[in-house]
């Protein structure tokens, strides 16, 4: 855990050295979002949920993805000699998380300004966010390292990544329907739970392929 | 001839699969039935269209209306215009036990060339009289119903003959499905023993999956076209065959975009473990918990027990088989094209630096 914890501070630091890529992110968040709105005017609840689920997604793709990127080259041989694989990858999982959890909010309340309804449950809405970063975070942070390993362009990479979140993204549309108060599921603890072991499926999975990979 | 006994096999299973798949017919059926209601106590003349029946040529030619079990009531009068089309009679009475006062009643046309036809929820019966019983029912109609053995595909209103793409669209889908079992654990042995040739086995199983799968999703839009009116629609099993499709032509982009065969073999088989996991999901969780256009939906993606009866079954589970063998054949195929022409490439190598 204190190893981990000690990646997690690491890459904080490095990445707030470099403020500006932060600041770029956010304000990425912020360009999408005002285009969102400028193009429909209006946002009612439904048009909201998708537009958030999209940018969100892009979000994920532009952060996650490139989270072994070029940009953090010199820091793999680092790490390399230093930690054990599994250690890295929980600590790179749970920093994409922190990050993506932190834009996907921002994200939240900067498209309701421009929203005409509101979120009606927060705590669910907050929930499957969460759960969201994490999925997105587990799936892309393993899928970036293949793009770096195979050394091919970017695009086939986030090919390989949507596919593979889609089930994730559906239940979260469908939670998020719920958290607007769009529909009435009182079964909705279902879909938590489906998206819980759908995630816990994938962390196992990369937690064994990791290794393997990382190491070649 | 020994080891190429299975590929004998799936050749002949798949040509029962179309000659008895083809040619057996359906058991005969009502299409439609009008006026759909009536007022009790009041007669009713129902038009009737019925398939694959010899109405005209029938001698012990029986209709009835059933409410329930025991409330059952027989034709007054009927007037037959040809094979598949009468008009009948019926004296609805007041008195039906009902727990609203809007009753439902299917209907029964029996003979003893075809056998028994009926139609659910035919008529629907209103104003009913809740307080009396009645003494016009005539009973227990089991016995007079002429029972038919013949090896005949169950009619099913809506999809009519269609029902016969069950043993295509369906059994592509599960042939893909296991052809992918095949495909997931031979990357996993590659995992493991770092050995090429599983590599090669998986790679052809899986380019052959994708192309079943493209054969799964054009039977399905043909049959949709002739039975939802469109080619494609907003159907959740539509949509994640779709997305399957997309995981796996990811995985044919991610083998072709990456030069270094070990690289190249190293991470398709991850990524290919990858894809399966998300597939179960995909494929077997999510079209569970939401409702489907699919015949025996509802909650039940594939084959529900009243729709799957035992005639399709002897004509079903064959054509798994079949088209798992047959795919199986073509994987061989092209693993084989495969080790050759990799084996081309390291005596191409050879002879130029020799």
């Amino acid at each position: 855990m204190g190893r981990i914890l000690s990646i997690i501070k690491k890459e904080f630091l490095l990445d707030f050295r470099q403020i500006h890529l932060v600041f770029a992110l956010f304000l990425y968040v912020l360009t999408n979002s005002y285009i969102a709105y400028k193009t429909f005017n209006v946002l009612p609840k439904v048009t909201w949920g998708a537009i958030f689920l999209i940018i969100f997604l892009f979000v994920g793709l532009n952060t996650v993805l490139k989270s072994f990127g070029n940009r953090y080259g010199h820091r793999q041989l680092h790490y390399y000699s230093y930690y054990s694989p599994v250690d890295l990858y929980l600590a790179k999982v749970l920093y994409n998380f922190f990050l993506l959890f932190l834009l996907g909010f921002s994200l939240a309340v900067v498209l309701l300004l421009f929203s005409s309804g509101g979120i009606q449950d927060w705590p669910l809405f907050l929930s499957s966010l969460g759960m969201g970063s994490l999925g997105i975070s587990v799936v892309f942070s393993f899928v970036s390292l293949l793009s770096i390993k195979s050394n091919s362009n970017s695009t086939v990479f986030s090919v390989l990544a949507l596919p593979l979140v889609l089930p994730n993204l559906l239940l979260m549309l469908k939670i998020n329907a719920v958290a607007l108060g769009l529909i009435v599921d009182t079964g909705v603890y279902k879909d938590i739970m489906l998206l819980l072991a759908i995630i816990l499926v994938f962390f196992s999975l990369s937690i064994l392929l990791f290794p393997s990979l990382w190491k070649s | 001839m020994k080891n190429n006994w299975w590929k004998i096999l799936g050749v002949i299973i798949l040509f029962y699969v179309i000659i008895v798949g083809m040619i057996v017919p359906l058991k005969p059926g009502i299409v439609d039935s009008s006026p759909k209601t009536v007022s009790a106590g009041h007669d009713i003349e129902l038009t009737i269209e019925t398939y694959n029946t010899h109405l005209n040529k029938a001698k012990d030619l029986n209709i009835f209306l059933k409410f329930s079990d025991d409330q059952i009531i027989s034709a007054k009068s009927g007037d037959i215009h040809d094979y598949n089309h009468l008009t009948a009679t019926f004296d609805i009475p007041i008195e039906i036990k009902s727990e609203t006062s809007i009753a439902n009643a299917t209907l029964i046309i029996d003979n003893e060339i075809d056998g028994p036809a009926l139609l659910p929820k035919a008529v629907f019966v209103k104003d009913i009289d809740k307080t009396r019983s009645a003494d016009v029912w005539i009973g227990d109609i089991r016995p007079k119903l002429h029972v038919k053995d013949d090896f005949a595909f169950p009619y099913r209103s809506v999809i009519h003959e269609t029902v016969r793409n069950t043993f295509f669209h369906v059994a592509i889908w599960m042939a893909m499905f296991a052809l992918l079992i095949v495909s997931v654990i031979n990357s996993i042995l590659f995992m493991i023993k770092k050995d090429m040739k599983y590599d090669h086995i998986s790679n052809g199983f899986t380019s052959v999956a994708i192309v079943f799968g493209l054969a799964g999703i054009a039977t399905g839009m043909i049959w949709a076209k002739y039975t939802w009116g469109a080619y494609w629609t907003a159907d959740i099993k539509l949509n994640m065959a779709a997305v399957t499709l997309l995981l796996y032509l990811a995985y044919w982009l991610l083998r072709s975009s990456i030069d270094d065969l070990d690289t190249k073999a190293r991470l398709a088989a991850m990524y290919n473990i990858f894809a399966f996991v998300a597939l179960i999901p995909l494929l077997i969780i999510i079209p569970r918990l939401t409702d489907s256009l699919h015949p025996g939906s509802g909650g039940n993606p594939a084959m529900g027990g009243e729709d799957l009866d035992n005639t399709l079954r002897m004509v079903f589970y064959p054509a798994i088989i079949g088209l798992t063998l047959l795919g199986t054949w073509m994987a061989n195929l092209y693993i084989r094209y495969q080790k050759i022409s990799s084996e081309l490439l390291e005596r191409e190598i050879d002879s130029e630096y020799s």
